[in-house]
C-alpha cells in the first residue's frame, strides 16, 4: 500500500468504517513501516476521541419542554379545525379565526418570539414612535393658527337677540366689558348686510365688541362687512390672538354703525 | 411476558395525520433531540437550535402529507428540513455566529487554554478536559458549512454515509470525500499532527498530492 492509498483510507480506518478486513490489515501493516502514516493515524484517532467527547457532551441537549407543549397545542388546534370544517363551514370559519388569534398570541410569547421576530417587532415599534413624533410636530405647527379660534371662541361677549324683540338688547357677559347694543338681524336689511345662512358654519366666533365702542349704546342700524384684516390689526383692536405670523390675513365680519364707527367683529374660518 | 413493538416513524406519521395527538407527541419525543443537537452543533447557538426545531415541526404539522416514503425516511425528511433552515439562518446570521465564536476564542485565550489541544503530556488526559471539548467544538464551528455538516452528521450523529447523503442531497462519494477533507482540516486546526521535520515535509507533500 502506498501513502496516497493510505491517506484515502485513514479516516475510515480510524473509525472502523472500512468494509474490508483485509484492507484494514494491509493498512495497519503500512503504518508499521511508515512514520508519516503512523502519525497520521494517531492524529485521526485523537480527533475521534475529541469528536466523541464533543458528541457525548452535547448528547443530552434537547429542545425545551415548553416547545413540546406549544406544538401539541398547535397540533390540536389544526386538527380541531379540520374536523369542524367537515361539520359546519360557519364553525370552521370561527375555528380558523381562533387558530389565527392563537398564532398571534403565540407571537408574543418567547416560544415563537425569535431573534428575527424581535428585530421586526423593534422596527415596528420604532416606526410607530417616529410616526407619533411626526404627527405631534405637525400638530404643534398647526396650533398657532387654530389657537386664534380656540382662544376667541369660548368667550362670546355679544349675543344676538331674538328677532322679534326690539327692546331687548344683548348684554356683555362681564360687567366691566364694553357694552354694545346690536340691532336684531331682521332690522338690519339681512340680504345685504349679513353673510348667507350657509356661511354660518364658517363662523369661528360670535361678535366681539371693539374697545373704542365701549360704553356707547347704538340705536341706529348697522351693517356687516366681510373684510380681510391683518392679524396685527386685530391684536391692536384688543382681540386676544397670538402674535405669531402677525402679517397673516384673517377673514372677519365687521359690524359697522351707520355713523361709520366699527362696533364689533367676529372671525370667520379661512 | 408481553412485548409491545415500537411503532415506526411512518406508522406514527399515519396516526398523526389521522389526528392522533399522542402519535405526534411520540414522534416529536423520538426526533426532537437529534434535530436540536444537529442545529446546535452546526450553529453553536441554543436559540437558533430551538427556532429550528419549532419551525421544522410546525411545517411538519402543516405539510405532513407532502412526505413521500418512496423517496426517503421520516428522519431524513425531518433532518432535511432542519438542514435547510440551519443553512438559511447561518447565511443570515453569519456575522453573529462568527462574533460569538471569536468571543469564545478570546475567552479561551485569556484563560490560558491553547487554540488547539496539542498536549505537552498525555493527550488522552487533555482530551478529557472540558476545555478540549470546547476547542473541538470551536474547530468544528469554524469549518466551512458543507464540511461542517458532514462532520456533524457522520462523526457526531454517527450516521452512515448513505443517511448523510440522503439528508444533504448529494452522492455518497461526495460525503466520503468531504468528510475526509473536513477531518484533515480539523487535525490542522487542532494541531493534532505532531511530526518530525522530515515527516512534516513528507506529510505536506502527500497532502498536496492528494
Amino acid at each position: 500500500m502506498t501513502c496516497q492509498e493510505f491517506e484515502q483510507l485513514v479516516a475510515e480506518l480510524s473509525t472502523d468504517r472500512l468494509a474490508s478486513a483485509r484492507t484494514r490489515v494491509v493498512a495497519l501493516a503500512h503504518t508499521a513501516s511508515c512514520e508519516l502514516c503512523s502519525a497520521r493515524l494517531i492524529a485521526e484517532k485523537k480527533l475521534n476521541i475529541g469528536l466523541s467527547a464533543l458528541a457525548e457532551n452535547s448528547n443530552r441537549e434537547q429542545a425545551p419542554i415548553r416547545l413540546k407543549q406549544s406544538l401539541r397545542a398547535e397540533f390540536e388546534a389544526r386538527h380541531a379545525t379540520k374536523s369542524r370544517e367537515s361539520i359546519a363551514p360557519g364553525v370552521a370559519r370561527f375555528t380558523v379565526q381562533h387558530s389565527r388569534w392563537a398564532k398571534v398570541r403565540r407571537l408574543w410569547t418567547w416560544e415563537l418570539f425569535t431573534a428575527d421576530r424581535r428585530w421586526q417587532a423593534a422596527a415596528a415599534v420604532a416606526i410607530v414612535i417616529i410616526f407619533a413624533v411626526a404627527v405631534s410636530v405637525w400638530r404643534s405647527r398647526e396650533t398657532p393658527e387654530q389657537s386664534a379660534f380656540l382662544i376667541v371662541s369660548p368667550s362670546p361677549e355679544v349675543t344676538e337677540t331674538p328677532a322679534p324683540s326690539k327692546d331687548i338688547a344683548p348684554r356683555l357677559a362681564a360687567n366691566d366689558a364694553p357694552r354694545v347694543v346690536v340691532k336684531p338681524k331682521q332690522a338690519v336689511r339681512p340680504r345685504r348686510q349679513s353673510p348667507s345662512q350657509a356661511d354660518k358654519n364658517d363662523l369661528a366666533t360670535n361678535y366681539i365688541p371693539l374697545s373704542f365702542a365701549a360704553g356707547s349704546t347704538i340705536s341706529n342700524e348697522s351693517v356687516v362687512v366681510r373684510v380681510n384684516v391683518p392679524r396685527t390689526t386685530l391684536i391692536a383692536m384688543g382681540l386676544p390672538l397670538s402674535v405669531e405670523r402677525g402679517n397673516e390675513m384673517l377673514k372677519a365680519d365687521l359690524r359697522v354703525g351707520l355713523d361709520g364707527v366699527p362696533l364689533a367683529i367676529r372671525l370667520v374660518r379661512q | 411476558m408481553k412485548l409491545t413493538a415500537t411503532p415506526s416513524d411512518e406508522a406514527l406519521l399515519r396516526q398523526m395525520m389521522a389526528g392522533d395527538a399522542n402519535a405526534f407527541e411520540q414522534l416529536y419525543d423520538r426526533r426532537q433531540a437529534g434535530i436540536y443537537q444537529y442545529a446546535l452543533r452546526m450553529s453553536g447557538s441554543h436559540t437558533l437550535a430551538e427556532d429550528v426545531v419549532q419551525d421544522v415541526f410546525i411545517e411538519f404539522l402543516r405539510d405532513a402529507n407532502l412526505f413521500d416514503s418512496s423517496r426517503g425516511t421520516v428522519v431524513g425528511y425531518l433532518f432535511g428540513m432542519a438542514r435547510h433552515r440551519v443553512l438559511r439562518r447561518l447565511a443570515r446570521e453569519r456575522k453573529y455566529v462568527s462574533l460569538i465564536a471569536e468571543e469564545q476564542k478570546e475567552e479561551m485565550r485569556s484563560s490560558g487554554v491553547p487554540d488547539g489541544f496539542v498536549a505537552e503530556t498525555d493527550p488522552l488526559t487533555d482530551i478529557e478536559r472540558s476545555e478540549t471539548v470546547e476547542a473541538v467544538r470551536q474547530a468544528v464551528l469554524r469549518l466551512p458549512e458543507h464540511y461542517r455538516e458532514v462532520v456533524v452528521l457522520c462523526s457526531l450523529h454517527e450516521m452512515s454515509y448513505e443517511q448523510a447523503s440522503e439528508i444533504i442531497g448529494c452522492p455518497v462519494g461526495t460525503v466520503r470525500s468531504r468528510l475526509s477533507r473536513a477531518r484533515i482540516m480539523l487535525i490542522e486546526k487542532l494541531q493534532l499532527l505532531r511530526l518530525t521535520g522530515v515527516a512534516f515535509a513528507q506529510s505536506a507533500r502527500t497532502r498536496s498530492e492528494v
